[in-house]
């Protein structure tokens, strides 16, 4: 096997187990944890794909930012020594998911089944800020404002009067 | 290598994400649950822009990442207001309205 | 494709951004203040964002901003009408707003980036600006539906929206990588190009693709089983934010549905409209039944927008030209006439509270004669009685179904009116067949915004009631290519 392959099945393996490891903790802690190394496994395989400047994104955002407001969120909330994890539904949830699992996992095969994809494309970031302030500068405004919203909203949701 | 192969981690991320959803009471957990699903649609993103040599997969995966954290504010102050007004977490315990 | 910069298309949102811009920055050289010039000033926003949609209603088709956004008169129908929306909640606002002390400028603010999002989704021709302006509009819902930060009920609608919200997001992002993977491009008119013959789509992915997008939008539209969020959110958010998402936010979400099952995947309409019209049957049936049963009447008319979200669907299913038309005429009197239930509800006021329980209605219309009738119009016309403009757009509905050979989702449908008249006649009869209370005189709300807003859902629903040709003509001028 060719080293980027191999390198695949590692990130894989250790993505899948974080992410499985995420969702079936009880403890609150471990879970934002298993969250964090989950996406730092993400954007090591965006990097392996060729997206090199999503996968960088993808750790000063989600872990960087999101992971550690979902920290503040845990401590300012005091769950983290008093817990309250999991509903009762959790056999009605685990079918549910397989069953989502398995028809997304029939559509793949039956149109990707023989298909292979190689490691040789880079795409450089020059290159896609280029595009993001000429086709796509509408979208790009678009979240601009979008994130104005999210700023006069987040605060007022959460300031004391 | 096979490109279903990563697609089908994608999709095992998105199942996980679904269950978690679902399965947790806790705020805070659960918005870490919809961050799964939206990272294993990036992943899908990311292999298909290998797959086709084509960069739209990595702009609109840019464009995921920023939306979903001004989501993710957002939720984390919604989860903050509940737990001030009384003091839990627990989703699931909200149920002034039924039916 | 040469890249055209028609940002013209996009000067109404300019104007309720640009409003919204100017009423942070006028809350920031004066904090906290209050008034009714903050509501002054979106209306202004709004309508001159109007007038500026109203002059493209002449231009040309035109795809602008690398074909990200498209000008045609689809879109302006759209976006009148979520205006209208706009236009109407905020007339109705800032009474219910002052009362409870939350008349601030974040929330007209608020409203206006919603709007935007709206407009902006109804005029989106490519898949991330769906999600993009889905995502503006509703982070702007989520708060507005929790601003009343001190009443559980507000939050609670606020954190159920939001869950169940972004839980949609995710599938309709996973819809829109499946269909980049198998077309290789997000744009509604290549995505139509490539899933046409001769196109190189992978056409069981697209379609796997277009029942995730489907699974997305039909949580934003409300359709069952994808509605739970919307009873707690409409009963607990502020009832102006309740009669603004019951009509913007419905109005946007099927005008981008018919945009991309429609407009852009024509081709797969074998593939789709059994399963949408599956739950379309499951909407009418499992929204009439539930009402039937609720005695808070903002739940109750929660339920109704769901059911008439069903009526909207059947006109999708339809997927022709008269469906497209009969869809647009729909959600304008839709719009109109929940918008018009709401603030009746509104106008009802229990002490400083509004009448919500259906028991306090009792005698209504033997002590306040005018307006428990205007209530009972507006409930007639959500029931579809003749002649009101409810009934010929269930009318046009049911004639796009039988026309496309959908005859029996029209029987369907017309046996859930039945059942959905029950519980809207049984708010009439309570109102006029009961006796009043003793030493309960129902005060009504005196706000004059609240009446122009009345008058105005009123003027609507009639005028469709009158001349319901006139709009079908202007709807049929609105359709896009094709379909």
């Amino acid at each position: 096997m060719a080293l980027p392959t191999i390198a695949f099945w590692i990130l894989a393996a250790f993505t899948a187990v974080s992410t499985l490891f995420t969702v079936l903790t009880r403890n609150v802690v471990h879970s934002a944890l298993g969250l964090a190394a989950s996406l730092i496994g993400a954007a090591a395989l965006f990097i392996l794909f060729g997206a090199q400047f999503v996968g960088l994104a993808q750790i000063l955002i989600y872990v960087g930012a999101v992971v550690i407001l979902f920290m503040f969120g845990i401590m300012l909330t005091g769950t983290a020594v008093r817990p309250v994890v999991d509903n009762d539904q959790r056999p009605a949830a685990a079918l549910v998911a397989l069953a989502v699992f398995l028809v997304l996992a029939a559509g793949i095969v039956s149109s990707f089944g023989t298909k292979k994809v190689r490691f040789q494309v880079a795409f450089p970031t020059v290159q896609l800020g280029h595009q993001l302030f000429t086709t796509w500068v509408l979208p790009f405004e678009a979240v601009s404002i979008l994130l104005l919203a999210a700023l006069v909203g987040a605060i007022v949701l959460a300031r004391r009067d | 290598m096979y490109v279903a192969a990563p697609l089908l981690l994608s999709a095992f991320m998105f199942s996980c994400g679904v269950y978690g959803v679902l399965a947790r009471r806790h705020g805070v957990m659960l918005l870490m649950a919809v961050e799964l699903l939206i990272t294993s649609a990036n992943l899908n993103l990311i292999v298909f822009s290998q797959l086709l040599k084509n960069s739209l997969g990595n702009i609109i995966a840019l464009f995921i990442i920023a939306v979903t954290a001004a989501e993710v504010g957002i939720g984390i102050a919604i989860v903050m207001l509940l737990y001030r007004q009384r003091s839990t977490v627990a989703v699931d315990e909200l149920h002034l309205m039924k039916w | 494709m040469p890249v055209v910069q028609h940002w013209t298309v996009l000067l109404p949102e300019l104007a309720l951004v640009g409003g919204a811009i100017f009423l942070l920055l006028i809350d920031a050289a004066k904090p906290s203040q209050r008034g009714p010039h903050l509501a002054f000033i979106t209306l202004v926003a709004v309508v001159t964002s109007g007038v500026l949609a109203f002059f493209q209603w002449s231009h040309p088709t035109t795809s602008a901003l690398g074909g990200m956004v498209v000008g045609d008169k689809f879109g302006v129908f759209a976006r009148f009408i979520i205006l209208g929306a706009g236009f109407l909640a905020t007339l109705t606002a800032p009474a219910y707003l002052h009362r409870r002390g939350l008349d601030r400028a974040e929330f007209y603010a608020l409203l206006l980036l919603s709007t935007a999002g709206m407009t902006l989704l109804a005029v989106s021709s490519d898949l991330v600006m769906v999600f993009i302006t889905i995502e503006l509009l509703s982070l702007a819902l989520y708060v507005m539906a929790g601003f009343e930060r001190g009443r559980l009920e507000s939050q609670e609608a606020s954190m159920k929206y939001f869950l169940l919200g972004a839980f949609a997001s995710a599938f309709l992002l996973y819809g829109i990588a499946f269909v980049f993977g198998g077309t290789g491009t997000t744009n509604l008119l290549r995505i139509r190009a490539e899933t046409s013959l001769g196109g190189v789509a992978d056409f069981r992915l697209v379609g796997l693709a277009v029942a995730l997008l489907a699974v997305g939008l039909g949580f934003k539209a409300a359709m069952v089983p994808f509605h739970m969020w919307t009873p707690d959110a409409y009963q607990g958010a502020p009832t102006p934010v309740t009669a603004f998402m019951a009509g913007g936010t419905k109005a946007a979400a099927f005008a981008a549905l018919l945009r991309v099952l429609v407009l852009s995947v024509p081709e797969l309409r074998w593939d789709w409209q059994g399963p949408l019209a599956a739950l379309t049957v499951l909407t009418v049936v499992f929204a009439s039944i539930i009402a039937v049963s609720q005695t808070d009447v903002k739940r109750m008319l929660a339920y109704s927008s769901i059911s008439h979200a069903g009526f909207v669907a059947i006109a999708v299913v339809a997927a022709s030209r008269s469906g497209i038309a009969a869809a647009l005429v729909y959600l304008l009197v839709y719009t109109a006439m929940t918008i018009g239930a709401f603030g009746c509800v509104m106008l009802f006021r229990d002490g400083d509270g509004e009448r919500v329980h259906l028991a306090k209605y009792s005698g209504l219309g033997v002590r306040r004669p005018a307006a428990a009738a205007l209530f009972a119009f507006f409930l007639f016309s959500l029931a579809g009685i003749p002649p009101t403009g409810g009934f010929w757009a269930k009318w046009y509905v049911f004639f796009a179904a039988i026309r496309s050979h959908h005859a029996w989702l029209a029987i369907v449908a017309v046996g859930a009116s039945v059942i959905a008249a029950f519980f809207y006649v049984r708010v009439a009869v309570v109102m006029f067949m009961q006796e009043p209370p003793e030493g309960d005189e129902m005060e009504l709300d005196s706000s004059v915004g609240l009446k122009i807003a009345l008058a105005l859902c009123l003027l609507v629903v009639v005028a469709v009631g009158v001349a319901p040709g006139f709009f079908l003509h202007l709807a049929e001028k609105a359709l896009p290519f094709g379909g």
